[in-house]
């Protein structure tokens, strides 16, 4: 990056820090916190100068301030002593639970556009918290903080005395819950590769009682797919179904006739007898259980939720890699939250850059397009989230 | 003084009976009164030792039996806090809570509830469950590995995790070994160190029987650097003393017994584990091994390995294995490469 390219977003950064309200932490005596500086090595070669804690809010915004860090952390621990650089020193007195969603871990991300990929962890996120941390595990939403990270994707903070004294051993726990690690076998795995035409009562232990993650793959493969497929015309259907593995034709109509009917399917929510038809193989059903499982499941990254002692990005400071706020904001906002518009800085006064590569995207309803090598005029806004990403050099400054 | 108090001297109300006994430790350590119950502690402890639980008690229909079941409860506390050994306190806290289930489970539901009430986990009782909160359930299942005891597999809305009556024993089971085994060593004064001298004698000689056993010549049978992070992260575990799941015992036999170490040096690594039972730890070592070479189970792979969380920091050759044995085999295969340099 070049050095007229840094001033202008340091300028743009003071401006910035200067201007807006900052997300203050419960606890923020007690927290450690971090910063990455847009100093000479910034952005190849990223220094973090942690171990650093504030007294006041007072104190931590005029360090910002002066400083305008490009990356701004804080601790999700609490310590007695949290400038102490050595971790043994600084006591350990407790911690939020703080989930980290990215598309990093899409299977398709690589296809997806930065748009897209934003979309789907937002989905991933509200799930998450939906069926998760509010219906199965009880948090409170006042107790939660959700946030959007900045780059590619969303954080959630749990803030309730009840986790605090959690270990990794629990808060692991909860990740492999909501990613469904370690999920017994809904099916028997005895006769795994026989062509074994056991009645689906005998193989799924989906019953209610069995377990919530049980009764949710239940409920998704009743009505989700085999709504979805009652819904279509008989030869759609059948053509569905046999692409499914271990059905011919033959099964793939039965189970097809077996369902189609309204009432049918009712009965099957009803009673939980998955005994549809005769002959459908195993495989079937474990292909569907996988497939449910993969549909019902969040990813978040596993260290940063186990780790007693990480350090999270500021809500509300500024992403120095994309230039966007690290929005914080109510979950009824999380729904129509649009990262590219919501969480854009900066006006539209022009700034002239000229292009790395040839690049586009939409922010804040504006098309923005740059060719390589290239000069044009852009809004503040754009010209921001370009230089930081590195897709272009701004010129004049 | 009610039975439960004898039965169960680690709740509150016990604590409470005998702070209101208000007995002095001269008289605990040497009146004659309370010479049963210092014979009782006595047991108690080796007992715990050699059979990892804690004597039958008599049938504490009298109030004097009760009264020395209960202070030999104090008294054994006294014991390992003297000797101060780590093994012994999660041997000993292990054996008292495994005396405590079986114990429990003559009790009624409602008094099951009330006693887990005592230990300060708040239940609920339906027709089929046990109804705690999430946090109760997760501070105190934690150590418990099974597959069954993984949040994924439980009922739960709302924060509150369902549990049926067995495992909510079990449970209650990890949270009196917990309680136990945190509150111990307890500072003792010099005194009762040379007043109980005769008694920690026995016991000393008790716990050097059983260590010389086992002794730990793990670094000798194989070379623990060859091993794969996850296999090392379960050694290091055993021989802290620390409960190995099912899983990571099979997992560690199976490696063990796939690279060549003998049956003996493999029981030897489990001995240190607090509940370790001889024969049943021999006839689990012999059946991953198989009659024949061919019968031999292998151990899982690293993806399994992954969904049991037993895969722990892995390295840059984890990256590029998908097996703990090829780890092993590369690593020796390494090894000898460079010792040919050499």
């Amino acid at each position: 990056m070049r050095i007229r390219t840094k001033r202008f977003l340091k300028e743009k950064f003071r401006e910035y820090y200067q201007s807006s309200s900052m997300y203050i932490p419960h606890r923020l005596k007690n927290r450690e916190w971090g910063f990455i500086m847009i100093d000479d090595n910034y952005p190849d070669k990223t220094v973090m100068k942690r171990h650093k804690s504030f007294s006041s809010e007072k104190q931590l915004r005029s360090y910002v301030e002066s400083m305008t860090p490009a990356h701004a952390y804080f601790s999700s621990a609490y310590y007695t002593n949290p400038g102490i650089p050595k971790m043994d020193g600084k006591e350990w007195l407790g911690a939020d639970v703080v989930f980290d969603l990215d598309a990093d871990h899409l299977s398709n991300s690589e296809d997806l556009r930065y748009e897209e990929q934003l979309n789907e962890v937002k989905k991933e996120t509200i799930r998450l918290i939906d069926d998760f941390l509010l219906d199965d595990l009880g948090f409170d939403l006042e107790d939660l903080i959700i946030v959007f990270s900045g780059g590619r994707g969303y954080h959630v903070h749990i803030c309730s005395e009840d986790v605090r004294n959690f270990g990794s051993p629990e808060r692991k726990e909860i990740v492999d819950y909501v990613y469904g690690t370690g999920l017994e076998n809904i099916i028997e795995e005895s006769n795994e590769r026989s062509e074994s035409m056991d009645r689906a009562v005998n193989i799924l232990k989906l019953n209610k009682d069995f377990s919530t993650w049980a009764e949710r793959i239940h409920k998704w493969i009743v009505e989700v797919y085999l709504k979805e497929i009652s819904k279509l015309d008989k030869s759609d259907a059948i053509e569905k179904l046999s692409m499914r593995k271990g059905v011919g034709e033959t099964i793939a109509e039965r189970i097809y006739e077996a369902i189609k009917v309204e009432r049918k399917l009712n009965r099957i929510k009803e009673t939980g007898n998955l005994d549809i038809a005769k002959g459908v193989p195993k495989i079937f059903w474990m292909d569907l259980v996988s497939k449910a499982k993969k549909e019902l499941r969040v990813e978040p990254d596993e260290p940063v939720t186990s780790d007693i002692k990480r350090l999270i990005r500021l809500p509300s400071s500024l992403h120095g890699g994309t230039g966007l706020i690290v929005r914080p904001m109510s979950f009824d906002e999380l729904d129509n939250f649009n990262p590219l518009n919501d969480a854009v800085a900066f006006d539209n006064k022009d700034v002239d850059i000229k292009g790395n590569d040839d690049f586009s995207i939409n922010l804040k309803g504006n098309e923005i397009s740059i060719e390589e090598g290239k000069i044009k005029s852009v809004p503040e806004f754009a010209a921001v989230f370009l230089s930081c990403s590195g897709f272009v050099e701004v010129e004049g400054w | 003084m009610e039975k439960k108090i004898a039965l169960y001297p680690f709740l509150p109300e016990s604590q409470n009976f005998v702070d209101e006994e208000d007995i002095g430790l001269v008289d605990l350590l040497e009146n004659p009164r309370f010479a049963s119950a210092r014979s009782r502690a006595r047991r108690r402890v080796k007992w715990s030792i050699e059979k990892g639980r804690i004597p039958p008690a008599e049938n504490l229909d009298k109030e004097l039996d009760r009264h020395s079941e209960l202070f030999s409860y104090i008294l054994s506390r006294l014991i390992v806090s003297c000797i101060k050994d780590d093994y012994l306190v999660k041997r000993y806290a292990l054996s008292e809570s495994k005396t405590f289930y079986s114990r429990i489970y003559r009790e009624t539901s409602l008094e099951v509830k009330e006693i887990a009430n005592s230990l300060g986990i708040e239940s609920a009782i339906t027709e089929q469950d046990f109804i705690v909160s999430l946090v109760d359930y997760l501070k105190s299942s934690s150590p418990l590995k099974e597959k069954s005891w993984k949040l994924v597999n439980r009922k739960i809305k709302s924060g509150k995790v369902f549990l049926t009556e067995k495992k909510f024993r079990r449970m209650l089971q990890e949270v009196v070994r917990k309680k136990i085994e945190e509150d111990l060593p307890l500072d003792v004064p010099d005194e009762v160190q040379s007043k109980l001298k005769y008694i920690l004698e026995d016991i000393m000689q008790t716990l050097e029987k059983r260590e010389s056993k086992f002794e730990l010549d793990f670094e000798g049978i194989v070379d623990k650097e060859l091993f794969p992070p996850c296999m090392n992260k379960i050694v290091s575990d055993a021989r802290a003393s620390r409960n190995l799941s099912h899983t990571e015992r099979f997992a560690i036999v199976s490696f063990l017994i796939n690279i060549n170490v003998g049956y003996n040096k493999i029981l030897d690594i489990f001995k240190s584990s607090p509940d370790f039972d001889d024969e049943r730890t021999s006839y689990q070592v012999k059946h991953i091994a198989g009659n024949h070479s061919e019968n031999k189970y292998k151990p899982p792979s690293c993806e399994t390995l992954k969904t049991y969380g037993i895969c722990v920091s892995p390295d840059w050759r984890c990256d590029r294995v998908s097996h703990p044995l090829g780890y092993y085999s590369w690593s020796l295969k390494s090894r000898k490469e460079n010792e040919n340099q050499d």
